[in-house]
């Protein structure tokens, strides 16, 4: 190369330097990816290998069925090809710690002189030295659980057939240990409890009770130096495996001979054995027998004497219960009396007080009867002296009328005479007479005494009438001459006169006027006599002529009248009087008369009175005497009673003085009795004791009977079947076996595999990419430089040389990149992997060394592909002569499009849309390499996402949708389920919300690829577990009920196996039964693999119903603290295996999780590092091949954002298509690492949400603007000036 | 006299090289009126380009004032620069510049679109005479008929100039000729303003006006009052 050539070389460089980084990047992606993820299952492989060599791990094991002997040890060392031989124990056991049962596996520490196989790696404390001390396997990771130094391990009771295979049953843990048989989170398979071994731990040999080894390890003479997995290894093995299977027959065959001679002997003892034994047997039952007989014959007479003693005891028991009868009515009847008595002491108490009450009333009746007896007396004298003087009256009486009798003749004479005298009627007089008479009596006057009396008496009584001599002349002319008087009078001025005149003057007015008027002489006499009679008294006061006319009239007047009959009346006063009397002395008789009659009628009105008021005095005297008498009854009958009473209660005084003595009577009898029933009992006790006694003497004998003759029987039934047994005594069977057995290596084994597979995969991918990148830009470079190549040509440099510069180009960009690819590559992607994987093994730290053979492979071909393109792209351009390189190119022609001839649809195009178009199809390498590009990265984005969307579905899904289920509990015994503490604490709601009884079989299938873990669930209930999971299928959602007949398969475990719902599945259960069944339905499930059966289908299918062991419960609240509680609870009981939290088994799968994440972050970080370079490098070379188009529409004059979208617009176009291109890569790149990756316990979810492909498309879109962002500052550099040069 | 239509008063454009600094243009002064076909003449590297960026709006003078048709270009800024190119200028490129994808009519439409005031890409084909090749696409035209595209495509901006930087210099003689004939009939016939850049002397002839320029400076300015048609001239 010459100066100027070297220069022109060192110019180009500096000039593109972004096209040299461009490709450095690349390179660097690519190599780093491919070479990375490729090293990184090696790394790993070369870790354990190098891991097992560091612990002289065993290439071969032996196990017989019947155990090896020193003999056999010893022969397998001296067959061809084995280097060491290392003989041991082993058993798997349920050992209790800290109050769990754990399916643990004890080995044997080797010998101390044969320590070379499996060599333990001691990782705290120390080894055990004596018997009783062990040392545990550490976790395999670091999450899981182990047991520190000084943990006690309990060889639980429940293993079978203990004392044959240990000798001591108590541990403690002195050591930690690591060992390459267990380094995986995967455990063997337990031939004890449930599931797998939990623990694993060591202990010396001597504490194995085993007659043999259990097994044997061996190693290979060279295969320590020999790569285990690779075929030189397996040839050496397989070759020594045949070797040791060669005398595995002999072995056998000595093995059997020796136990099958041993068996004789021991089969030869057993009958003498059993003949001795026999005899003893017999000897002592026929003794047992005879003891029994008399026993029996005592317990017959004691029991008479007690059944007489019982009657006895009746008798006086009854007795007592009557005279007790007795006694208490007495005691009641003297209650009776005790309250009559008293009630008769209150009565008589009551009568007293009456009585006493009565008596000052009986008093006062008689003194008021007293009383009234003297009134009695005293009206009675009253009468008496009545009518005594009533009498006399009377008599008196009829004298005066004997009298009044006999002058009754002489008052008629008088009357004759009289009337005569007087001239007047007789009847008259004697009628005035009568009436004066009574008058007289009435007033108690006496009879008129002078005339004018007598007149008067007459005046009054008016009725007789006397002849007058005053005749009515006489009295007519008095009348006129008053009336001429009063005339005279009434013509006198009255009012001159005084006052005291004017009265008199009308005085005598009146006076003359009553004389006036006088009719008859009678009115006329005593009208003037009145008129006389005032003039004598008043008339002076009159003046004198008035006084002395009127004196002189009535004077005169007066003088007229004639006096003879008054002077007629003189001589009549004393007959008057006379005859008055006598009619008074009538009068008065009758007076008498009535009077005394009225006397008597009274006196004799009051004699009925007195009679009455007798006859009632009498009553009442009457009464009070029978009161009197009553009384005293009552008091004679009071004073009885109280007698009664006092003998009543001394009476009583007696009874209860005699009851209380009976009392004490009987309660001495009592307790006699009750001395008899003791004694009675006791004599009863005894004999039932007796009785029992004999009777258990009689079962025991029994017993003791059946069982010597069972025990005989079983003797001779054992020593029979051990002869049978020794007849099918089964021949020893020798399995070798290879590391490929192991539970840990084939787990991390299978898993490096898969890892291989996605590790091919994902990088090739990228490394396509990356190589169609780099071509297309060293392509496009030499096409950049053909006018100088033609110009270094036409001067005359060789193809060589001009090529030199190129390749030089080309070789320093890729060899840069992938030493710096490999370089990040070889160390990242192993130890960002390996931490994923970390915890499911224990293993120290991987190297991570550079690998030749990786670093060719994929530094290699990039470096060759991208010199080799470049060189092939120079041969082209130099193959052309000079002149044609010098001049321009021809351009690539326009063409038209198919989308063109869809005119509706084009013409409808804005412009610069078909500008666009018509690029992106007239440049199609560019096109395909962009979609490729951008499609690639999307897939990447979208399987990145998807890959922890599918991880996540398993908490979501397993532990969300289908198990709804937060604890199950396992149980050491079906009865604990069924009753008991941890039976009630579960089914109690106060603890938790629902519990279901399940039984639990881990088990082992026969699938495709070997065996399978696969748990067998029955719930005892059918209908209540869809609470507790909840099965459906996947894709259609569908439920699949378990139902009374149901069998349903996960769907993982149905796919391996290849079967569908109807079809038959080949089932055995823990107790090697095996069964098929028809399935019924096939669930989503993604945690294990698991046959849910119903018990109904268990029991028909396997012959033997399911033993519940488990019980699966939902918590009120799925909290730290809830758990807490629910387990310190339960763990505190017996019977309680494990707990398993759901929540758990979340924490650990999304502790797998976050591992997992690392990986998906390392693979969107270089997915998007992809994206970014691909999308900028294809930019470029796009606008680098259109500077001068570009130029020209500026020139043009489109503004700034016009140039930008001419060229962008067919980015995005590309983006687009590459994004959606690249979510249906990416949905089958998921789909295709999932399947890869999944392990046969677990399925991942098979679903990529919407916000992944969200993300991946919005990752994408966002790499894609922002390539476009960094484009436009290139195309503002653009000059116009580009636009005058001359077409390259 | 009237405002001269293109105006270039004493416009320096300066590059620095290193130490020194070399004048591409230096004090260039001349004017062109409107409707005149100009020819600016020099040799390769007297600064023809650099005047024809400055008046085409590609470039900024350094010093000095560039008028046209009354407004100050050399005022402008890079965004104004850009509307004054888009609507006031037509450019013909030495090497056509189309835009291959495009069909001739297509690349005529891709100028008239960004236009105010576009003419008919079909006329103005027609008018260039490629009304029947118009839907071919430039590989598939002969070098004249390339450029008569990019004319059309100048003109379809119906622009206040035509700037033509040596038309003919990638074309045969014939075509040469055919081309200039065209450009000089653009003129005539639509009185628009036409400036030619190119080496050939033999073109000054058909020029209203020539303006020649050598090492940056105007040497000299002459006025033509007979061009000779461009079919007399022989070169």
């Amino acid at each position: 190369m010459t100066r100027s050539y070297r220069k022109n070389t060192l110019r180009t460089f500096k000039n593109t330097i972004s096209r040299f980084a461009a490709v450095f990047a690349i390179v660097a992606l690519g190599v780093g990816f491919l070479a990375g993820l490729n090293a990184t299952p090696i790394d790993m492989k070369e870790s354990m290998e190098r891991y097992m060599d560091d612990g002289n791990f065993y290439d071969l094991r032996v196990v017989s069925t019947l155990g090896l002997t020193d003999e056999d040890v010893e022969t397998l060392g001296r067959v061809d090809g084995v280097r060491q031989v290392q003989p041991g124990y082993s058993a798997d056991l349920l050992v209790e710690v800290n109050g769990d049962t754990i399916v643990s596996r004890a080995h044997s520490l080797p010998v101390p002189d044969n320590n070379t196989i499996n060599r333990l790696d001691l990782v705290e404390g120390r080894l055990p030295q004596t018997s009783g001390e062990c040392v545990v396997e550490a976790s395999s990771t670091k999450r899981q659980q182990t047991y520190p130094v000084d943990t006690r391990l309990v060889v639980s009771k429940a293993n079978e057939d203990l004392d044959t295979k240990l000798n001591t049953t108590e541990y403690t843990v002195v050591g930690i240990v690591h060992n390459a048989n267990y380094f995986s989170f995967e455990r063997e398979p337990a031939s004890v409890g449930n599931g797998t071994v939990k623990l694993v731990f060591y202990i010396p040999q001597q504490d194995f009770a085993y007659e043999a080894y259990t097994e044997a390890y061996l190693t290979a003479a060279g295969a320590l130096e020999q790569d285990s997995l690779g075929d030189v290894y397996q040839t050496n093995i397989d070759t020594v495996k045949a070797n040791v299977e060669a005398i595995a027959a002999t072995r056998c065959e000595a093995r059997y001979n020796g136990i099958i001679a041993d068996a004789r002997a021991e089969l030869d003892d057993a009958w003498a054995e059993y003949n001795d034994a026999k005899a003893e047997a017999d000897q002592q039952l026929a003794d047992a027998a005879a003891e029994l007989a008399d026993g029996r014959q005592q317990l017959a007479d004691g029991q008479k004497e007690v059944d007489d003693g019982e009657r006895q005891y009746l008798d006086g028991l009854n007795e007592l219960t009557a005279n007790e009868a007795q006694l208490n009515d007495g005691a009641a009847q003297l209650a009776d009396a005790e309250t009559q008595l008293r009630e008769a002491e209150a009565q008589l108490q009551a009568g007293e007080e009456e009585l006493a009450a009565n008596a000052p009333k009986l008093e006062a009746a008689r003194k008021r009867l007293e009383e009234g007896q003297a009134q009695y007396e005293a009206g009675l004298q009253q009468y008496n002296d009545g009518l005594a003087q009533l009498n006399a009256a009377e008599q008196q009486l009829a004298d005066a009328k004997a009298q009044l009798d006999a002058n009754a003749d002489t008052y008629q004479q008088g009357i004759d005479t009289l009337a005569a005298q007087m001239g007047v009627d007789a009847a008259q007089l004697d009628d005035f007479i009568g009436w004066l008479a009574q008058n007289c009596d009435a007033n108690g006057t006496p009879p008129p005494q002078n005339v004018e009396e007598l007149w008067q008496a007459i005046q009054d009584y008016g009725g007789l009438t006397l002849p007058d001599s005053l005749t009515q002349e006489q009295v007519d002319a008095i009348h006129t001459q008053a009336r001429e008087l009063l005339a005279v009078l009434d013509a006198i001025p009255a009012d001159t006169l005084p006052e005291e005149q004017q009265q008199r003057l009308q005085e005598a007015k009146d006076h003359i006027t009553a004389v006036a008027d006088a009719t008859d002489p009678a009115a006329m006499r005593a009208a003037l006599q009145a008129a006389l009679d005032w003039v004598n008294d008043s008339v002076d006061e009159l003046p004198e002529p008035i006084r002395d006319a009127l004196t002189a009239a009535i004077e005169n007047w007066w003088a007229s009248l004639p006096d003879d009959s008054k002077a007629n009346l003189d001589k009549l006063v004393a007959g008057v009087g006379q005859l008055t009397q006598y009619r008074l002395g009538l009068l008065q008789y009758e007076k008498g008369a009535a009077e005394l009659a009225a006397g008597r009628a009274e006196l004799e009105a009051n004699a009925p009175k007195l009679a009455a008021a007798k006859a009632q005095l009498d009553d009442g005297w009457q009464q009070y005497y029978d009161g009197l008498a009553q009384y005293q009854d009552g008091q004679k009958q009071l004073a009885t009673a109280r007698a009664q009473i006092e003998d009543g209660w001394a009476t009583l005084q007696d009874k209860k003085v005699q009851l209380a003595d009976a009392r004490r009577q009987i309660s001495d009898a009592k307790g006699q009795l009750g001395d008899a029933r003791r004694q009675l009992d006791d004599a009863k006790a005894t004999i039932a004791e007796n009785l029992q006694k004999l009777r258990d003497g009689e079962i025991e004998y029994e017993d003791a009977k059946a069982e010597a003759e069972e025990a005989l029987a079983d003797a001779r039934a054992q020593i029979e079947d051990g002869e049978a047994e020794l007849n099918d005594v089964e021949y020893p069977t020798w399995y070798v076996w290879d590391r490929s057995k192991n539970v840990s290596y084939a787990s991390f084994t299978a898993n490096v595999d898969k890892l291989t597979a996605i590790t091919t995969i994902f990088p090739v991918f990228f490394f396509l990419v990356a190589a169609l990148v780099v071509s297309t830009t060293m392509t496009r470079m030499v096409e950049e430089e053909r006018l100088q190549i033609g110009t270094l040509k036409a001067l005359g440099y060789s193809g060589a040389a001009i090529m030199q510069k190129y390749l030089l180009y080309a070789f320093t960009a890729a060899a840069a990149g992938t030493v710096a690819g490999l370089a990040v590559g070889f160390k990242a992607f192993p130890s960002i992997i390996w931490s994923a994987y970390e915890m499911m093994y224990y293993m120290p730290a991987i190297a991570t060394p550079w690998r030749l053979s990786q670093a060719l492979f994929a530094g290699g071909t990039l470096i060759v592909l991208t010199v080799g393109i470049t060189a092939l792209a120079c041969r082209a351009t130099l193959q052309e002569n000079p002149a044609a390189l010098m001049l321009p190119r021809a351009p690539k022609a326009g063409k038209r499009i198919l989308l063109e001839r869809i005119t509706p649809l084009w013409s409808r195009l804005p412009f610069s849309w078909k500008v666009t178009c018509r690029n992106l199809l007239r440049y199609k390498k560019r096109f395909w390499m962009t979609v490729i590009g951008v499609a690639g990265c999307t897939s990447l984005l979208v399987a990145g996402f998807g890959i922890s969307d599918s991880l996540n579905s398993i908490i979501t899904k397993q532990y969300g949708d289908i198990y709804h289920y937060d604890l199950m509990t396992i149980v050491t015994k079906q009865e604990a389920t069924e009753s008991g503490p941890v039976y009630d604490y579960l089914y109690n709601k106060e603890n938790v919300v629902d519990s279901l009884t399940v039984a639990m079989e881990s088990t082992r299938q026969d699938g495709p690829e070997g065996e399978m873990d696969v748990y067998l669930m029955v719930p005892a209930d059918v209908d209540k577990f869809a609470d507790f999971a909840d099965l459906h299928e996947r894709l259609s959602r569908k439920a699949v009920p378990l139902g009374e007949q149901g069998v349903v398969v996960t769907e993982k475990l149905a796919k391996t196996l290849g079967i569908k719902a109807g079809d038959t599945i080949t089932l055995t259960n823990s107790d090697d039964l095996t069964a098929d069944f028809t399935v019924s339905g096939v669930c989503e499930h993604y945690v294990s693999n698991y046959v849910y059966i119903s018990p109904a289908a268990y029991t028909a299918g396997f012959g033997e119903a399911p033993s519940y062991n488990a019980i699966l419960s939902v918590l009120p609240a799925d909290t730290e603290e809830t758990r807490n509680a629910v387990s310190s609870d339960l763990l505190a009981m017996d019977n309680v295996a494990s707990l398993n939290f759901t929540q758990d088994s979340v924490t650990q799968v999304l502790n797998m999780l976050n591992s997992i994440d690392a990986v998906v972050v390392l693979i969107i970080v270089c997915a998007a590092s992809l994206a970014f370079v691909v999308l900028y490098n294809l930019s470029n070379i796009n606008i680098a091949e259109r500077v001068k188009e570009i130029a020209t529409i500026k020139v043009l004059g489109f503004y700034d954002p016009e140039v930008y979208a001419y060229v962008n617009r067919e980015s995005i176009a590309l983006t687009l298509i590459g994004t959606l291109l690249g979510l249906a890569g990416g949905i089958a790149l998921h789909s295709f690492v999932i399947t890869t990756v999944e392990v046969d316990a677990v399925m991942f979810g098979r679903q990529i949400y919407a916000k992944s492909f969200v993300y991946a498309i919005v990752l994408t879109l966002l790499f894609s603007i922002l390539v476009n962002l960094v484009m436009q500052r290139l195309l503002q550099r653009i000059s116009m000036v580009e636009s005058m040069k001359a077409p390259e | 006299m009237p405002q001269p239509f293109v105006l270039f008063d004493n416009v320096c454009k300066y590059y620095q090289m290193g130490e020194t600094r070399i004048a591409a243009s230096d004090h260039v002064s001349f004017e062109i009126q409107k409707g005149e076909f100009c020819v600016i003449l020099g040799p390769s590297g007297a600064g023809k380009t650099t005047v024809l960026n400055m008046l085409g709006g590609m470039d900024i003078c350094d010093e000095g004032t560039i008028l046209l048709d009354g407004e100050t270009v050399s005022s402008f800024d890079k965004k104004r620069l850009t509307t004054y190119r888009r609507y006031d200028v037509g450019f013909v490129f030495q090497f056509y510049n189309l835009v291959q994808n495009l069909t001739a009519r297509e690349n005529v439409e891709l100028a008239a679109e960004i236009c105010r005031d576009p003419l008919d890409a079909d006329t103005v084909l027609e008018e260039v005479g490629l009304a029947d090749r118009k839907n071919n696409f430039p590989a598939q035209l002969s070098g004249g008929e390339q450029q008569r595209v990019s004319i059309a495509r100048a003109l379809a901006k119906n622009p206040k100039i035509l700037l033509c930087d040596e038309p003919t210099g990638a074309l045969d003689y014939k075509t040469g000729k055919q081309v200039l004939a065209l450009l000089q009939a653009t003129c005539r016939k639509q009185g628009r303003t036409v400036i030619v850049i190119t080496h050939n002397s033999a073109l000054a002839a058909m020029a209203d006006r020539v303006i020649r320029i050598n090492s940056g400076r105007v040497v000299d300015e002459t006025v033509n009052p007979n061009p000779t048609p461009v079919e007399r001239i022989e070169w």
